[in-house]
């Protein structure tokens, strides 16, 4: 069965809901034969390639310019703004 | 620009700026279009993934040498609203449909181990395969203490690879 749905991707044909459901479902020896029918797809239509995508996040990046900055200022007037690591963790889960 | 530069001499092919929140305001748009000229002229491909944007705001990023826009779907329509409270399916569909109007080429995939079931995630892969996106990533949840995700039990890698497969086959197929 994953033979034939695989020869069918890569003939151009699309898979329905029901086959999707019956790939979710393969389990033990069945996986080497869906990892195998996944590799050939992907060599067919994108090559044996891999592209590096680098990511920068600029808003962040600005925040911990000021962040860095008030950590330098203000312990000299004697209190320390930088958030303790779980603190940290608790504001970035807010969001901006 | 330095860390596109490393990325450039690190082999790296796309280069992509990313910011948080909802939608990136107008001022810091115009800024990140400026500096997209610029990783373009490293001989990089610029991609921005910005929040919600309009055809308009695409439009500029595209003149400005932007090749790719990223904005995930994250999950299926019935699941979205369990997962996200300050916008909706629909507007991530009006950004995409944007983004392919004006040319850019688009990337969009989502996440899995949110406590979504293979009915979604199938249903994600449909979506995107009807919205025709030349790039589809697929995120496992890092669950986080303190987010309302943070109790959620993380998916074994070995679990990612194999729930990854059928949603390639499908998603491409």
């Amino acid at each position: 069965m994953i033979a034939r749905l695989a020869a069918e991707v890569l003939s151009g044909e699309v898979l329905s809901a029901k086959e999707a459901f019956f790939l979710a479902s393969v389990e033990g020896a069945g996986l080497f034969g869906l990892f195998s029918a996944a590799g050939e797809i992907r060599e067919k239509f994108r090559r044996n390639r891999v592209d590096l995508c680098s990511i920068i996040n600029a808003k962040i990046r600005r925040m911990l310019r000021r962040l860095l900055l008030l950590c330098t200022i203000i312990p000299e007037q004697g209190r320390n703004p930088c958030p303790s690591p779980p603190e940290r963790e608790r504001n970035n889960a807010k969001g901006p | 620009m330095q860390k596109a530069l490393e990325a450039k001499e690190g082999g790296v092919r796309r280069f992509c700026i990313v910011t948080s929140g909802r939608k990136t305001g107008p001022e810091e748009l115009r800024k990140i279009a400026s500096m997209v000229g610029k990783i373009r002229g490293l001989g990089l491909l610029p991609c921005a993934t910005l929040g919600l944007l309009e055809k308009d705001e695409l439009r500029l990023l595209r003149d400005s040498g932007l090749e790719r826009y990223h904005h995930n779907l994250e999950t299926s329509e019935r699941f979205f609203p369990l997962i996200c409270s300050t916008h909706t399916y629909g507007d991530k569909l009006k950004t995409i449909e944007a983004a392919k109007e004006v040319g850019l080429s688009v990337c969009s995939g989502g996440i899995f181990g949110l406590g979504e079931s293979w009915q979604d995630r199938i249903d994600m892969a449909l979506a995107l395969r009807e919205l025709n996106v030349d790039s589809v990533p697929v995120n496992f949840l890092i669950p986080v203490h303190g987010t309302p995700m943070g109790n959620t039990a993380p998916l074994p890698p070995l679990r990612g690879v194999k729930d990854h497969k059928p949603f390639s086959l499908h998603a491409s197929g």
